[in-house]
């Protein structure tokens, strides 16, 4: 279980984490919403340790990493997966290289072994024969499972995303949307997604909570944000519902 | 008036402290790298190839760079020296101001030139586009994959690149000196065996190891917190931390060149 308690974290002046509260339960596929800018990629990078928060406390399984060191820091690490907004694969390795990246120099595995758990990964994100190409040669999509296939590649127990679907169209959108829910499905990690994918999101994950002004300002089922009484929640919900609906004016 | 003055005040006690703020950082990051330079795990693939690409893809502009510093310092030195009927010093004059000052110096600020500012770019993307901080969240270290390597690549390849400069520089001086200019080819160099010692040498292979440290300190560094302060943000703020990294690196070798050489040795 993972439990964040009265994050805050300014940044030159600016207050963007005002006293987050959230507790996620093991096995949950949670996602976070909020409008771009506010404040939900601070939080993750708070939660996975790259940022220690001015206040608060973020606890896994009771070990609060904001008071360990970096070595107890790495155990709490050792069980995350991490799909990066950029998908930050190694640009200089290639797909091969990068899945098999954390099995060779975190776990030291055998030759043998790597190749068939990376095989297993990239048939795990319907990705086949771009082993030997590198990211720059990807399209977008394929960099996105690319990077999935990574994060999953360690049989994380938490595994973290952060707006995985950005820059993608809509059929691709909705291609990693489902690839994130069968996965969580067929493994069984903690997911949290950060996004601001709406309605999509409410499709993938069972729980939402919305971030806005700097604190959660509602935590529930998908389907309590279609009707919320909060007007924050209310405008950016029907926002992205129309958005989705209504043609673009061009 | 008044918010005026405040203002300068406050836009100079800023920057002190910002200047302040990266030294400190600069210091413990060379710290870091000196601690997990001698900690294991050794990454040696990683080492081999920056040695490789610090030292091996600079031979061609050390060769370049010797030959013309030895050409160059026997045309001036040889009508300087024949003004005090010295002519027979030119070799000796040509090996000790390459072996003690030129060779480290353009050694290392050709290796700055050609490979510094590809390493402040490289691990500056690497930062911005979020590679450093997937090292992190993989519970591994980034200064064993990033910045360790460099740093003993570095120690490996200036002292031979500098030996090299050396060696090219003393054979370019003799082209001119002997072939062009008519000295004796006997007298070049004996004179040269005469007056060059063990400890000339040693001068400069110490200055290599040092401006091996300052440059992959300062060019590392300028990559691993590219975008940090007020560098900027994306690909402006590589691009200022590749020409900060260069500069930097530059004055610093000519300035620790200067202290060295007045100082200690």
């Amino acid at each position: 279980m993972i439990i964040i308690s009265d994050v805050c974290k300014v940044f030159e002046g600016q207050e963007v984490l005002k006293g987050v509260n959230l507790t996620i339960h093991d096995g949950e596929l949670i996602a976070i919403i909020g409008k771009s800018g506010g404040g939900k990629s601070v939080l993750l990078k708070n939660i996975i340790g790259l940022q220690t928060p001015d206040s608060g406390s973020i606890s896994y399984d009771g070990t609060d990493i904001t008071k360990v060191n970096l070595t107890q820091l790495n155990k709490v690490r050792e069980r995350f997966g991490v799909l990066f907004q950029s998908g930050a694969l190694f640009d200089s390795l290639t797909v091969y290289q990068n899945i098999a990246f954390p099995l060779r120099e975190r776990y030291g595995l055998p030759e043998g072994e790597i190749r068939e758990r990376v095989s297993a990964a990239l048939a795990e994100v319907d990705l086949n024969g771009v082993d030997n190409k590198y990211p720059s040669e990807l399209s977008g999509g394929m960099r996105k499972r690319a990077a999935l296939a990574r994060a999953l590649v360690t049989s994380p127990q938490i595994v973290f995303f952060d707006e995985p679907t950005t820059g993608l169209d809509p059929v691709l959108k909705n291609s990693i949307h489902m690839l994130i829910k069968q996965c969580h499905s067929k493994i069984g990690f903690t997911g949290i997604i950060i996004s601001h994918e709406i309605p999509e999101i409410f499709y993938v994950a069972d729980r939402v909570a919305m971030l806005h002004a700097g604190v959660i300002v509602q935590d529930g089922k998908p389907s309590d944000f279609i009707n919320s009484d909060n007007p924050a929640v209310r405008e950016f919900v029907h926002s992205g519902m129309k958005e989705c609906t209504q043609p673009t004016e061009i | 008036m008044k918010g005026g003055k405040i203002w300068v005040f406050k836009a100079i006690g800023g920057a002190f402290l910002a200047f302040l703020r990266d030294i400190g950082r600069m210091g413990v990051f060379l710290f870091d790298s000196a601690y997990y330079t001698i900690a294991p795990p050794y990454k040696w693939r990683l080492v081999i190839q920056q040695v490789w690409f610090l030292g091996y893809k600079s031979l061609v502009v050390i060769f370049m760079t010797g030959a013309f510093a030895g050409m160059v310092l026997a045309l001036q030195l040889f009508h300087t020296l024949r003004k005090f009927g010295a002519v027979s010093l030119l070799g000796p004059g040509i090996a000790l101001s390459l072996i003690r000052e030129l060779g480290p110096v353009f050694a290392a600020l050709m290796v700055t030139g050609r490979a510094g500012s590809a390493l402040t770019a490289e691990i500056g993307i690497m930062r911005i586009s979020e590679q450093i901080d997937c090292l992190y969240v993989m519970a591994l270290n980034p200064f064993k994959y990033v910045i360790v390597p460099n740093f003993i690549a570095a120690l490996i390849a200036f002292p031979l690149l500098t030996a090299i400069f050396d060696v090219v520089g003393i054979f370019g001086g003799y082209a001119v000196g002997v072939e062009l200019l008519g000295l004796s080819s006997g007298v070049y160099f004996d004179e040269m065996k005469n007056h060059v010692r063990m400890d000339d040498i040693m001068i400069g292979f110490y200055k290599s190891l040092a401006f091996a440290v300052i440059v992959t300190w300062v060019c590392c560094y300028k990559g691993f917190y590219v975008g940090h302060g007020n560098s900027g943000h994306g690909a402006r703020a590589v691009s200022k931390a590749t020409t900060d990294a260069v500069v930097q690196s530059s004055v610093l070798v000519l300035l620790w060149d200067y202290l060295l050489g007045s100082f200690f040795i």
